[in-house]
């Protein structure tokens, strides 16, 4: 696509690779230089002194390595507007879970130990602080078992990492009741770890492990596999190779496609999303979902679920009560994540560290989205917004690892919050879905591989340009309003003839028709043609 | 009926691939037309007789999935809904029986709609399997050969007879080739209409009416198409507004040896000069260079650049209809089998089939971007019938928004289909043929349409399920529309005598097939598709049509669909609420004025309607702004000029009355038979005597309408009880504000589910509540509306409101077609 903006601007944080192209094709220029971006764009810039450009290419490549958290732009950013709220404090866990805690008061309540956790996390309330630090010695990272959600019937998800049995099958008593605590009323509960089978076994040579089932009665494991780290930024990467190249044959372009294993990964994260949902609602049990550290996959997939579950993930606030909770709070690690992207290519990437774990659950979403159009109050418009704010962003939100990280750099007191921004009606506007119609009900996606598919309005939009349900999008907005606006005129109507009709039975206009019904009930094209005559003659008359 | 060996299997069992369990047990039927499969649990219910006579209780809705939904059970459900299957013999594609195995003995059958089939039968006990067996190889060899009828005869199309529908006649006049290249500005002073292919002489898989250049002589057509195979010469199948025109043939028969004819060489000199000032003419061969040179050793070929003066020869590389049948074959297995999403996408890859999808796109992109380069177009592939076809009515519908409406696309296949010769019957396998000359070319076409109705929604007049139901049409033979395999074996046939057309039906319920997003302006627009394989995507609405689940559950263009059909009747409703209204205020404003006017003129009657208030009344019921004009002319009442002119005006009123009355009933018979007839319950009359009874009501009325005064201001007086409190409270009654969604309507009131995306679901304008189509009782005109155009109802509320139910139904819906048809010219 060739567009002509009159300016551009693009964070150093969200270059994510830059190409030097010192022989160009074309001969009025001496060179040029393709900045690739995080948000999948890729730009050319033309020059005439290829050394030039070069040393353009070197600062933005040495600006764009920068890894110094405090001095990234959310710092230094200051609003041109005046937030409604403050975005930092707009989701406290507390009000978030206040059902919760006032009806089920006995059950749960509001821990305050914490480690890579939040401040604050939800815990049963028969377990004491001293139990859940030794839960957290036991678990990988200190992630002990804390509560992700309840559904309406009771049933809860339940995240944490995985357990440090290690070779010599440790256990650790207080991990136990723990896990016993969630399932006190129930028959049973699924601990479902998103590794393989093998992948798992292997951990424990490292320390890791599963939960053995002795130890934990009445939980049943089960094991989805669904890759991770690397192997998710090396599918990322050859997806959007695939995306970029607009001119290849048709089995070439599929053929890549299969081999990016994007929609693979798709698929098994919305089935396995879609198992921990079937599990509450069908099974009525609960369930504890990890992985090995569980704040990648595990949060993708409790996210889901709720998407599934819940309806007030659906609504705008919601899901950002959603991201707030399960995401950043929840310490997936955001910026070491994001600080390679999908055209990175160094060695480096290949570490477990950068991932795009979050663009896959925003894809995620957007299939349950793109089968349920009329049940999400935003739009995919929303979703690739948050896509790009994680890897880049005026806003702190997304910046650090995890909460205690955010306090050290005091990142609440310096920048300003993504939704002190979002949530203002103008800038909201844009992302609201003209056809929602809430839906109350338990929404299943269908994942047969002929349900699924790849996403053009994010991965394809800087090479084809808008996609057309765009503009289906904008047609869509008249005709509701057109509707709507009917709507309202029609029931203004009604009321003013009725009022008229109240007023007309007084004047004794409107008694019941002596005549009866035969004549009552003349056609209607008669009468229009009578008027019609009538109308006639008043001309007629007029002439006269 | 002396294929069928067994009408009726007990315990059959219907699998569901999704979801076994739910898999139903039941009774097959077979019928001449149809195999029909009723779950016990309902078995009594929807059909109180069901064969040996080939039933059709649901009208059109027997074979016509598209619109009558009854075949669209492929998915299965729980609970008591309805479990009813209904598939045309003629529509299934392959029938298959497995060997007997232990478990018992199965048929699978798959159809050209892509509906699957599995069906084994149910074995009580293993001493049973043999009988099992005898009965599911009868099912088998009846199925065979209903399913591939020997002669044309045997088709469904013959004898499809629907109650309540359109008439034989709807849809076949409705396009007319003259007509179309009128529209196109032919013949002109560089085109002409040559008789020389009457009668098909000159080639018989040609229409008769073709049109050459001007400048071309009869001896160099006649030359020229003894130099192309089959006889088909260049003619003119489409001509841009800037001069440019698509030319479409068959290859030249040049051979091994290079053969040249000199007929052929001036005759295409003659096309590149029916567009003035060009100075070359494009030749595109749309076969791949191979394959062309292939034809060379059976005498047949390609242009040489060398002879031809003044051509631009390329090939495009579209497969031929081998690959092509292969190709789809492969992509239904890849679609079946995939459970996984590599495995899935490998197998579309290796199917190819998106690939020759892109091909032909890109073939008719390149003929369009000839034309509007202002260059002409020779356009052939071998026979000049497949690929010409899809690539000259593809680069049309990119060039002219005329034939991105319901009727140019119809008009389009009619000329690039139809007209010209793509043999329907042998590529769909209507009659049991030879299987190598099967293929799905339109299939194909079809598919490209879609991927261009993705890329560009807004441009296209009609939605995903028209084409879907073309699709369908074109293989069911249960229209004549795409029998045969030329124009001239159509007219031998008898079609349009002895057959329904497609296009009748489709119009008749445009309603359906109508897109929300379309944007009239853009007809002028010329189409610039990206074909970026990325924007070639699986079809899987129309490839995976009957695997219910897998599709969107809250389809946006249903939806979008429904509120402007809601919109629609709620703005009528406010024009209509505006005008009654205007007149009540008028009313009132009257009777106060009249009120005063008692007081002031004391010798009036008070009780009785007097002259003036009868007056008042009929004035009232014109514009307000004449309210002051009874008052001046009642304080006038002593003065006999106005006695004079009253008597005048009264007289004249009545003269015009009388004549609006005949010119009403003159021009507008049958609609005001209709409106009459549904509005007048005390004279509901045979339909025979119908016109007769009106006659007399029209010469009543005439008379009460002499002049004279009384009984003249009487009928006026009637004219207006419109404003009678009960019609006032049926108009406010009559339209829903609300309408109920889709998403909370799963099941039609009668039990047939709705939950499936193809099925229509039709709201009742009156209550808002969502029905299947069997349940919209009829279409009529509502007191709420002001356009009374005729809407659908369900039975309670067409009782609540009063209407009787009609005689017969043909008439009012021949109308709705023929309006709609009207409509639709008119919008274009």
């Amino acid at each position: 696509m060739t567009f002509h903006p009159q300016y551009l601007l693009i964070l150093h944080r969200g270059i994510d690779a830059i190409i030097r192209r010192p022989n160009p094709t074309n001969n009025q220029t001496n060179g040029s230089i393709l900045v690739k971006c995080k948000d999948l764009r890729i730009i050319r810039i033309d020059g005439t002194s290829f050394d030039e450009l070069n040393s353009v290419a070197q600062s933005l490549e040495k600006l764009a390595a920068i890894d110094d958290i405090t001095r990234s732009f959310a710092f230094s950013y200051t609003p041109d507007f005046k937030p409604l709220e403050d975005g930092w404090n707009a989701f406290p866990l507390e009000v978030e879970f206040s059902p919760l805690l006032i009806s089920q008061s006995s059950d749960w309540r509001v821990s305050y130990v914490c480690s890579s956790y939040p401040r604050a996390v939800i815990v049963p309330s028969s377990i004491t602080d001293e139990q859940l630090i030794s839960s957290a010695n036991f678990r990988q990272a200190g992630r002990f078992p804390v509560l992700s959600y309840r559904h309406t019937t009771g049933q809860v998800i339940v995240r944490c990492s995985q357990p440090l049995t290690g070779p010599q099958m440790r256990r650790c008593k207080d991990d136990e009741k723990i896990l016993a605590a969630l399932i006190h009323r129930q028959r049973r509960g699924f601990i479902i770890d998103t590794r393989t089978q093998s992948v798992s076994q292997s951990a424990k040579a490292k320390g890791g492990g599963f939960e053995v089932e002795q130890y934990y009665p009445r939980w049943k494991r089960i094991n989805k596999s669904i890759d991770r780290y690397h192997f998710l930024l090396d599918s990322y990467s050859k997806l959007m190779e695939a995306c970029t190249d607009t001119s290849t044959s048709c089995e070439k372009w599929l053929s890549r496609l299969t081999i990016s294993s994007w929609l693979t990964h798709v698929k098994e994260v919305l089935n396995c999303g879609c198992l921990i949902a079937q599990c509450l609602e069908k099974e009525y049990a609960s369930v504890v979902v990890h992985g090995s550290e569980g704040m990648d996959i595990s949060l993708c997939v409790t996210s889901l679920a709720q998407m599934i579950l819940s309806s007030d993930c659906r609504t705008i606030r919601g899901f950002e009560a959603l991201i707030q909770r399960e995401w950043v709070e929840a310490g997936h690690p955001f910026w070491s994540r994001t600080s390679k992207g999908a055209f990175n290519e160094s060695v480096a990437s290949k570490s477990k560290s950068h991932a795009p774990t979050f663009t896959l659950f925003l894809d995620c979403v957007w299939q349950i989205y793109n089968q349920f159009p009329c049940s999400f109050e935003f739009t995919e418009k929303f979703l690739i917004f948050l896509a790009d704010q994680a890897y880049c962003s005026n806003f702190g939100t997304f910046l650090c690892d995890n909460e205690r990280e955010r306090e050290l750099l005091k990142v609440k007191e310096d920048t300003l919050s993504l939704w002190s921004y979002l949530n203002r009606p103008e800038i909201l506007e844009p992302y609201i879905n003209c056809l929602y119609d809430p839906n109350k009900n338990i929404i299943w996606p269908s994942v047969a591989p002929i349900s699924l598919n790849l996403w053009p309005g994010m991965y394809l939009r800087w090479v084809l340009g808008p996609s057309p349900s765009t503009l289906a999008f904008e047609k869509a907005q008249l005709i509701i309003k057109r509707n709507k606006d009917a709507r309202t005129n029609v029931v203004r109507l009604r009321r003013k003839l009725i009022d008229l009709m109240g007023e007309a039975e007084k004047l004794g206009l409107l008694e019941a028709n002596p005549e009866g019904d035969e004549k009552d009930k003349m056609a209607d094209e008669e009468v229009a043609a009578i008027n019609n005559g009538i109308h006639m003659v008043n001309e007629i008359e007029a002439t006269l | 009926m002396e294929h069928i060996l067994t009408p009726k299997v007990e315990n059959v069992k219907l699998v569901d691939k999704f979801n076994a369990k739910a898999s139903p047990l039941g009774t097959l039927y077979l019928t001449t037309t149809h195999l029909i499969f009723v779950s016990n649990a309902s078995a009594s219910a929807p059909m109180a007789a069901p064969p040996p006579e080939p039933p059709n209780p649901m009208g059109e809705g027997a074979g016509a999935s598209g619109g009558g939904g009854a075949t669209n059970l492929g998915g299965f459900v729980h609970g008591g809904a309805k479990k009813e299957l209904w598939i045309l013999h003629t529509l299934m594609h392959t029938v298959e029986k497995p060997l007997l195995t232990t478990s018992g003995t199965q048929l699978r059958i798959l159809c050209s709609h892509f509906q699957r089939l599995y069906i084994p039968f149910y074995v009580g006990s293993a001493s049973f399997i043999i009988q099992r067996d005898r009965d599911a190889h009868d099912v088998y060899l009846s199925l065979m050969a209903l399913s591939k009828p020997k002669e044309f005869k045997d088709l469904y199309c013959f004898t499809y007879n629907p109650t309540g529908q359109v008439q034989k006649s709807t849809g076949w006049f409705f396009h007319d080739l003259d007509a179309e290249y009128q529209r196109m500005g032919v013949p002109n002073e560089n085109w002409t209409l040559c008789s020389m292919n009457d009668q098909h002489r000159l080639c018989p898989t040609y229409p008769q009416k073709i049109f050459i250049p001007i400048l071309a002589s009869q001896a160099i057509i006649e030359g020229s198409s003894r130099f192309r195979s089959k006889g088909r010469l260049p003619v003119l199948t489409y001509l841009h507004k800037n001069n440019a025109a698509i030319v479409r043939c068959a290859q030249p028969l040049v051979g091994i040896s290079g053969v040249r004819s000199s007929y052929d060489e001036k005759y295409v000199e003659c096309l590149r000069k029916a567009t003035p000032r060009s100075p070359f003419i494009y030749v595109i061969d749309t076969r791949p260079a191979m394959n062309a040179m292939a034809n060379r050793a059976g005498g047949k070929g390609y242009e040489n650049e060398k002879y031809y003066e003044n051509i631009n020869f390329s090939f495009k590389g579209i497969e031929n209809i081998h690959k092509m049948r292969s190709s789809l074959k492969a992509m239904m297995t890849s679609v079946a089998n995939a459970t996984t999403m590599e495995g899935f996408m490998s197998e579309l890859a290796n199917s190819s089939w998106l690939k020759h999808v892109k091909a032909v796109l890109d073939a008719s992109v390149a003929i369009k971007n000839c034309i509007l380069e202002g260059k002409s177009v020779i356009v052939h592939c071998s026979d000049g019938w497949d690929r010409t076809s899809q690539t000259c009515a593809l680069a049309c519908l990119m060039l002219d928004g005329y034939y991105r409406t319901f009727q140019g696309f119809q008009a389009l296949i009619e000329k690039d289909w139809l007209a010209f010769g793509h043999k329907f019957t042998d590529r769909c396998g209507h009659l049991d043929g030879d299987p190598n000359e099967v293929s799905p070319n339109f299939t194909q076409f079809l598919d490209a349409v879609w991927q261009l109705t993705q890329l560009s929604p807004q441009l296209f007049q009609f939605n995903e399920r028209y084409l879907i139901t073309i699709h369908e049409h074109v293989y069911s033979c249960q229209y004549g529309t795409f029998i045969g395999n030329s124009e001239r074996e159509r007219e031998l046939l008898g079609l349009r005598e002895k057959t329904y057309s497609l296009w009748g039906y489709l119009t008749a319920n445009y309603d359906d097939y109508t897109n929300p997003l379309y944007e009239r302006s853009t007809q002028m627009e010329v189409m610039r598709p990206t074909t970026a394989p990325q924007n070639i995507k699986f079809w899987s609405g129309l490839f995976c049509r009957f695997e219910s689940g897998a599709h969107t559950r809250e389809p946006i263009i249903d939806l979008l669909s429904v509120t402007q059909n809601h919109t629609t009747s709620l703005e009528d409703h406010g024009r209509q609420l505006s005008k009654t209204i205007g007149q009540m205020t008028s009313l009132i404003a009257n009777a106060k004025a009249t009120g005063a006017m008692r007081r002031m003129l004391p010798t009036s009657p008070s009780n009785k309607p007097s002259v003036t208030e009868s007056e008042t009344s009929l004035t009232s019921s014109s514009s307000s702004s004449t309210i002051s004009h009874p008052l001046q002319m009642s304080s006038n009442a002593a003065n006999a000029d106005f006695e004079h002119m009253e008597k005048k005006f009264t007289d004249l009123k009545a003269s015009i009355m009388e004549q609006c009355q005949s010119r009403f009933l003159s021009l507008k018979l049958p609609q005001s038979i209709a409106g009459l007839h549904s509005t007048t319950p005390s004279k509901v009359t045979p339909p025979i005597s119908k016109e007769k009874a009106i006659k007399n009501d029209s010469s009543q009325r005439a008379t009460s309408s002499s002049p004279q005064f009384i009984p003249m201001s009487e009928a006026e007086f009637n004219s207006d009880v419109v404003l009678s409190k009960e019609l006032l409270e049926a108009e406010i009654d009559s339209v829903a504000v609300d309408w109920k969604s889709l998403r909370s309507s799963l099941t039609c009131p009668c039990g047939f589910r709705l939950d499936d995306n193809a099925t229509t679901k039709i709201h009742c304008r009156r209550c808002g509540c969502v029905f299947c189509k069997r349940c919209i009782h009829r279409k009529v005109p509502l007191p709420g509306h002001l356009s009374k155009k005729p809407m659908p109802l369900c039975s309670t509320c067409c009782k609540l409101i009063d209407y009787p139910t009609p005689d017969s139904d043909d008439e009012p819906d021949e109308m709705n077609a023929l309006d709609a048809f009207e409509e639709l010219n008119s919008m274009t």
